[in-house]
C-alpha cells in the first residue's frame, strides 16, 4: 500500500498568486522547487497548509501576526468576485485520486479568524473529512505537515508549557499523562469516608469508661470474639461507673446499660415522647363488601317480613323427628292444635322456608361485611393514633408529669434551633388538623354502620356507605402526606434533642455503644471494609508517586532517543563541522521545561565540547526540524505529503553534498516532496546536485524520476492607478 | 526483509513505564490493566483492579473456615 500524496496543486488568488489559477504537477517522489527570493515559494508552502487546515500558522506564531495578516490570504489586487482557492489532487493509500478544494469565504481580520469552505470531490465537507484521505494532522499550532523557518523557531520560543505539550505530543507520551490522570481520579474516588457503623464506634469510643476497651477496635481489625469481649468489658465499666456491680451475663449486662441510659436521659428530658410507629396502610372497604350489602337488600325485598320473622321457628319445627318423618296428620308442636299439621301443610311450610334460604345467606354475608367495615374503621383510628408521637396522644397531665414541654425543648436546644422547632411545631399542627378531619369522617361513617351491624333490617341504602368510605380514604391520604412532611422535621428536632440530652446527662455515645453491641457482625464487616479502604487509599498514593517517577524516566528515555535522531540528522547535514547537536532534554526537576543544547568543540572527535543554547548555532534548527518532522510522520499509520523549507541561513552554509545526503534520507524515510529555498548564486549548483543524486537514487526506489520545477510562478501585475 | 530479520517492535510507553515499577505492586497491576484495555475506556479497567485489591485485603481479615469442621 502506498502512502497518500499530493499529485497536483492548483492555486488562485491566494497570497502572491494571481487571478489566473496556477497549476503545479508533482508526479515524482521527490520534487525540488526553486526560484529567486519573493517569487512565491513560501506562499506555495502556505497554500498547502491553508488547504489542509484552513489557516496559516505564521499568523498564530508571530506576536504581531493578527495585525499583519489582516486581509492577507486573498491577493489584494484580485478583482472583486474572483474566487480565492487552493485545490489539490490527493492520491490516497489505495491509489484513488480525490480533488480537495478550499475556498476562502472571509479573510482574516485584525481580531477575527478567517472562514473557508472545504470540498472533497465537489461536495462540501467538515474538517474531519480530511482524515479520510489518510492525512493525519498534528496537534495545534503546528498541525500541517509543512516545515518552515517560523515553525522551527516555535519549538524554541514557545512558552515552556506549550513547548512541553508540543514535545509530549511529538514523543507520544500523552497516554502516560492520561493514565496518570485516571489513577489520580481513583485516588479521589477512594478517599476513605467513614461509614455509619464506624461513626458510631468513634462516638462510643469517646465514652471515657469505654475508651480503654473500644479504642483498640479502631486501630486494627479484631476477630469476632475480640469485639464481643471489648463490648462486654465496656458495658461492665459503664455499669461500675454508675456505682453498681455488673451482671456476669453479657445480655443482662447490656440490658442494664440500656436501663441506666433511659434513667439518665429521663432526668433531663423524656425522649420517649417522640416514640411512634409507622403509619399502617389502610384502604376503603372493597367493592365486594358493598356488593354483599346490595344483594342483601334485594333478597330481603323478595320475602315478606312475617315470613322472615317466622322462618327460624318453622325451620325448628320441621327439624323435629316426628314432623320430619310424618306420614299422616300430626298435632301442631307449636300451638298444640289436634291433627292440624297435615302432610299438605307440612309440604307448604317446607316450600316457604326454602324460599327464604337465599335471603338467609345474603343476610349472613351482609352481617359479615358490615362487621368488617366497622373493624376497618376501628383499625384506621388505632393506626393513625399509633403513627403520632406518644407525647401528643398521651393525656396532657402525663406530658406535664414527664416535663415534656416545648419550653423545655427550646431551653435544651437553644435559640439557634428555634427555626427548626417552629417548623416542626407548624407541621405538627397541620398533622393534628388532618387527623381531626380524618377521625371525624371515620366516626360519621361508623355511626352509619354500627346500627346496621346490630340489626341489618336498618340497612336501606349502600350509597351512603360508599360515599362515606371515599371521604375517609381522601382524609387518610391527606393525613399521610402531612405525616411525610412532618417526619424529617421531627427527626431533626429529636436528633438534636438526643444529642443535647446525652450531653446534659453525660450519656454521649451510650446509645451508639448499645446499638453496636447488638450489631457486632455488621460492625466486624465494617471494620474490615474500613481497613481495606485505608490500605488501598495509601497504596494509590504510593502508586501515584511510582507513576510520576516512572513517567519521568520514560520521557527521559524518549528524549534521549530524540536527541540521537537529531544527532543523526546533524551528522548528515554537517559531518565535518566542529559544532554539533548535543541533546534535547527535560530540565531536571522541572515538568514543563525542555532544554536544547548545541556543542562546540575544538577537536575533530568533538571531545571537550562547550555546550550552549542552539540559538547560537542556527543550523541545529534544521537538524531538530528534520528529526521532529520524521518522528511525526513515522508515528502516523500513513504518510502525509511533506513540504520542507530549510532556512536560508542554513542553506548558505550547507554544502550541496550534505543537502543531497539529507534529501536522500528524506526520500528513504518516506517524505513525499521537499520545497527548497533557492539561494542566490547557489541555486544552479544545488539543483544540479540534487538532480544528479536523486536521479541515481530514483533507480533504486522511485518509479518516477524527481522533478526540479523552476519558479517564479506567474503573478499578477500591479496596475498603475 | 523476512519476518526473522524484522527488528523487534519498540516497547509502548506503558510497557516502558511498567519496567520502572515495583513488581506485583498496585501500580504495576494498574499499568497491566491499562495495557489490556487497548483503547477501551481506562477507568472501568482500573476500577476492576481496585475492586480486586479491596477484596484481596478483605479476605485476609475474614475468619478462616474451620477445616476440621
Amino acid at each position: 500500500m502506498s502512502p497518500c500524496r499530493i499529485s497536483k496543486l492548483e492555486i488562485q488568488g491566494f497570497r502572491s498568486f494571481g487571478r489566473d489559477a496556477q497549476t503545479l504537477e508533482l508526479p515524482s517522489l521527490l520534487a525540488a522547487v526553486w526560484g529567486p527570493n519573493s517569487q512565491g515559494k513560501t506562499s506555495l508552502a502556505e497554500a498547502v497548509e491553508f488547504l489542509l487546515t484552513g489557516h496559516i500558522v505564521r499568523r498564530d506564531l508571530m506576536a504581531s501576526g493578527q495585525d499583519e495578516f489582516a486581509d492577507a490570504l486573498r491577493n489584494c489586487h484580485l478583482p472583486a468576485g474572483t474566487p480565492c482557492f487552493v485545490q489539490a489532487v490527493i492520491v490516497d493509500a489505495d491509489g484513488a485520486p480525490h480533488t480537495v478544494k478550499r475556498t476562502l469565504k472571509t479573510d482574516y481580520g485584525k481580531k477575527q479568524d478567517c472562514e473557508t469552505i472545504l470540498e472533497i470531490g465537489g461536495a462540501i465537507v467538515s474538517e474531519a473529512e480530511i482524515a479520510t484521505l489518510g492525512i493525519v494532522l498534528s496537534r495545534p499550532p503546528l498541525r500541517a505537515p509543512v516545515l518552515a523557518q517560523h515553525t522551527l523557531g516555535y519549538r524554541f520560543s514557545a512558552r515552556p508549557q506549550d513547548r512541553a505539550g508540543y514535545f509530549k505530543a511529538l514523543l507520544e507520551v500523552t497516554d502516560l499523562d492520561e493514565f496518570r490522570s485516571a489513577v489520580a481520579a481513583l485516588e479521589k474516588e477512594n478517599e476513605v469516608v467513614p461509614g455509619p457503623l464506624i461513626i458510631k464506634l468513634e462516638a462510643a469510643t469517646a465514652i471515657p469508661a469505654a475508651r480503654k476497651n473500644l479504642r483498640p477496635l479502631l486501630a486494627k481489625v479484631p476477630g469476632a470474639s475480640a469485639i464481643d469481649f471489648a463490648f462486654a468489658a465496656a458495658c461492665r465499666e459503664l455499669i461500675e461507673s454508675f456505682g453498681e456491680t455488673a451482671p456476669t451475663d453479657h445480655a443482662t449486662r447490656l440490658a442494664r446499660v440500656e436501663e441506666i441510659l433511659a434513667e439518665k436521659r429521663a432526668r433531663t428530658f423524656a425522649l420517649k415522647g417522640f416514640d411512634r410507629k409507622a403509619l399502617a396502610s389502610w384502604s376503603e372497604a372493597p367493592d365486594e363488601q358493598h356488593e354483599k350489602l346490595s344483594v342483601y337488600i334485594a333478597e330481603r325485598a323478595k320475602v315478606d317480613e312475617e315470613t322472615r320473622r317466622l322462618t327460624s321457628l318453622f325451620r325448628e319445627a320441621l327439624a323435629l323427628p316426628a314432623v320430619a318423618g310424618a306420614t299422616g296428620s300430626l298435632d301442631c308442636p307449636l300451638c298444640g292444635t289436634d291433627e292440624s299439621l297435615t302432610p299438605e301443610r307440612i309440604k307448604f311450610i317446607r316450600g316457604r322456608v326454602a324460599d327464604t334460604e337465599s335471603f338467609q345467606t345474603a343476610e349472613k354475608e351482609a352481617r359479615e361485611a358490615l362487621s368488617q367495615m366497622e373493624s376497618r374503621l376501628k383499625a384506621l383510628a388505632t393506626g393513625v393514633t399509633a403513627a403520632l408521637p406518644s407525647f401528643i396522644t398521651n393525656p396532657s397531665k402525663s406530658r406535664r408529669a414527664r416535663n415534656f414541654r416545648v419550653e423545655k425543648i427550646r431551653a435544651l436546644l437553644g435559640a439557634e434551633r428555634e427555626p427548626g422547632i417552629a417548623a416542626w411545631l407548624a407541621a405538627l399542627r397541620r398533622l393534628m388538623r388532618r387527623r381531626m378531619v380524618l377521625l371525624a369522617s371515620a366516626r360519621k361513617l361508623s355511626a352509619l354502620i354500627a346500627p346496621c351491624v346490630e340489626n341489618p333490617e336498618r340497612l336501606t341504602d349502600t350509597a351512603a356507605f360508599r360515599t362515606g368510605f371515599a371521604g375517609v380514604a381522601a382524609a387518610y391520604d391527606l393525613f399521610a402526606v402531612s405525616l411525610k412532611e412532618f417526619d424529617p422535621l421531627e427527626k431533626t428536632v429529636s436528633a438534636a434533642l438526643k444529642a443535647a440530652v446525652d450531653a446534659d446527662s453525660d450519656t454521649a455515645g451510650w446509645q451508639e455503644l448499645i446499638d453496636l453491641a447488638r450489631d457486632q457482625h455488621n460492625l466486624h464487616a465494617a471494620l474490615i471494609d474500613r481497613t481495606a479502604q485505608d490500605q488501598v487509599a495509601e497504596e494509590i498514593k504510593q502508586t501515584l508517586r511510582q507513576i510520576d517517577k516512572g513517567n519521568e524516566a520514560v520521557v527521559e528515555e524518549k528524549f534521549s532517543d530524540l536527541s540521537d535522531g537529531v544527532q543523526t540528522w546533524w551528522d548528515l547535514l554537517r559531518p565535518e563541522e566542529l559544532s554539533f547537536f548535543s541533546g534535547v532534554i527535560p530540565r531536571p526537576g522541572a515538568r514543563r521545561t525542555i532544554d536544547f543544547k548545541a556543542g562546540l568543540s575544538a577537536n575533530a572527535d568533538r571531545s571537550s565540547p562547550k555546550l550552549s543554547s542552539p540559538f547560537s548555532v542556527n543550523r541545529s534548527f534544521i537538524a531538530l526540524g528534520y528529526r521532529c518532522f520524521s518522528l511525526a510522520r513515522s508515528r502516523k499509520a500513513q504518510d502525509s505529503s511533506c513540504l520542507m523549507i530549510p532556512s536560508s541561513q542554513a542553506m548558505r552554509t550547507t554544502a550541496p553534498t550534505s543537502m543531497r545526503r539529507s534529501l536522500k534520507t528524506c526520500s528513504s524515510s518516506g517524505f513525499r516532496s521537499s520545497c527548497l529555498r533557492r539561494i542566490k548564486g547557489r541555486g544552479r549548483t544545488l539543483a544540479s546536485a540534487i538532480c544528479i543524486r536523486t536521479s541515481a537514487y530514483s533507480k533504486l526506489c522511485c518509479k518516477v524520476p524527481p522533478r526540479v520545477l523552476r519558479l517564479p510562478i506567474p503573478r499578477m501585475t500591479l496596475k498603475p492607478g | 526483509m523476512t519476518t526473522e530479520e524484522q527488528p523487534p517492535a519498540a516497547p509502548t510507553n506503558l510497557e516502558r513505564l511498567r519496567g520502572h515499577l515495583t513488581k506485583d505492586s498496585l501500580a504495576e497491576r494498574l499499568v497491566v490493566a491499562a495495557m489490556a484495555a487497548e483503547g477501551a475506556p481506562l477507568l472501568p479497567a482500573l476500577h476492576q483492579v481496585i475492586a480486586g485489591r479491596l477484596e484481596e485485603i478483605k479476605r485476609k481479615h475474614e475468619p478462616v473456615p474451620d477445616q476440621q469442621a
